[in-house]
């Protein structure tokens, strides 16, 4: 129930993000780490709250689907955000070892 | 077990409108509240008012004698039927059963329907609005829950269709409570085993059919046919 919200809301996000990232790294003459950082602060904020915010205006009507199962909307918004945190820490981890 | 859901002191105003000013209905395991209303009463409004999702300037939900402020917030209370189509249309049929329904036979019993069955690798965009409703409402039915809210169940429904709705509601009155509204009141007359009229901000219980007519629900001599 959750991961189809994640997976629903999150697919916008995550290409905003690596559109904004592009940008950023043709910007920077070409940076990797432009890319990356620019990357994961979108995924966190602006591209966050945009996917919340498209979400919302195209498919308000599917949220009785996870009401119906005792979600509000605050709850599955909160453990999306909360979802998206191992990924960070992953990519912090690799960064740690690749020495970037 | 019997299940007693009360609501109760209901207010709400929408800008100077008040909308609802002092509602008060109850229902119990088996009944089916058929709740009638003219157009812009705030039938729907009440329904989410009782379910959670909206929140009134003054209201008082309970559920077997215990406050319940919002209700779709705690599992296993309270399911609703919104008046628009609700499931995801990204997935296929099969999948929302398996997402939605947590009982394992439940699940099974569903994808064995006779009328959902052969839809199961279907997106509900490929199905008519007939077989849509009759699967939205069958899912909310399999939920483990203890009260039903239905905002227009017959609404935009060929007869047959209606019908089995109406089968489908009586069906499972055994283990839940239903509060039901729509503007079919054919339908709702024939289902429920009570009916309540929300008119001028109150719902009024209604003892005798020809008390929709003296309050302005029915024009004058519509009630025939049910006699």
């Amino acid at each position: 129930m959750l991961l189809h919200y994640f997976r629903s809301t999150q697919r916008f996000n995550i290409l905003f993000s690596v559109v904004t990232g592009v940008f950023a790294y043709v910007g920077a003459e070409r940076s990797i780490l432009a890319f990356l950082n620019t990357f994961w602060c979108s995924l966190f904020t602006g591209g966050f709250l945009l996917s919340l915010f498209f979400y919302e205006l195209r498919y308000k009507r599917q949220y009785y689907f996870y009401y119906n199962k005792g979600y509000s909307k605050l709850r599955l918004i909160t453990l999306t955000y909360l979802m998206l945190l191992p990924l960070l820490a992953v990519y912090m981890i690799a960064k740690k070892i690749i020495g970037l | 077990m019997k299940h007693l859901l009360e609501v109760d002191s209901v207010q709400m105003s929408y800008g100077t409108k008040e909308l609802l000013t002092d509602v008060y209905l109850k229902c119990e395991t088996g009944d089916i509240t058929g709740l009638l209303g003219r157009n812009g009463s705030g039938k729907s409004t009440l329904l989410k008012i009782i379910f959670g999702t909206v929140t009134a300037a003054n209201s008082n939900i309970r559920i077997n004698g215990k406050p319940c402020p919002y209700p779709y917030k705690q599992k296993d209370q309270i399911a609703y039927l919104p008046q628009h189509r609700f499931l995801p249309a990204d997935i296929r049929i099969r999948k929302i059963i398996d997402i939605f329904i947590g009982a394992k036979d439940a699940k099974q019993s569903i994808k064995e329907h006779e009328r959902i069955g052969p839809h199961l690798n279907k997106y509900v965009n490929q199905l008519s609005g007939g077989e849509l409703r009759y699967l939205e409402i069958l899912l909310l039915l399999n939920l483990d829950v203890k009260f039903v809210l239905m905002d227009e169940p017959f609404s935009g429904m060929e007869p047959l269709y209606r019908e089995r709705i109406a089968e489908l509601i009586k069906a499972y009155r055994h283990t839940k409570g239903f509060i039901i509204t729509d503007h079919d009141y054919h339908n709702i007359i024939s289902t429920s085993t009570q009916i309540m009229l929300l008119t001028n901000g109150v719902c009024k219980h209604i003892q005798s059919l020809d008390q929709l007519e003296q309050l302005n629900y029915l024009p004058p001599g519509t009630l025939a046919e049910f006699y």
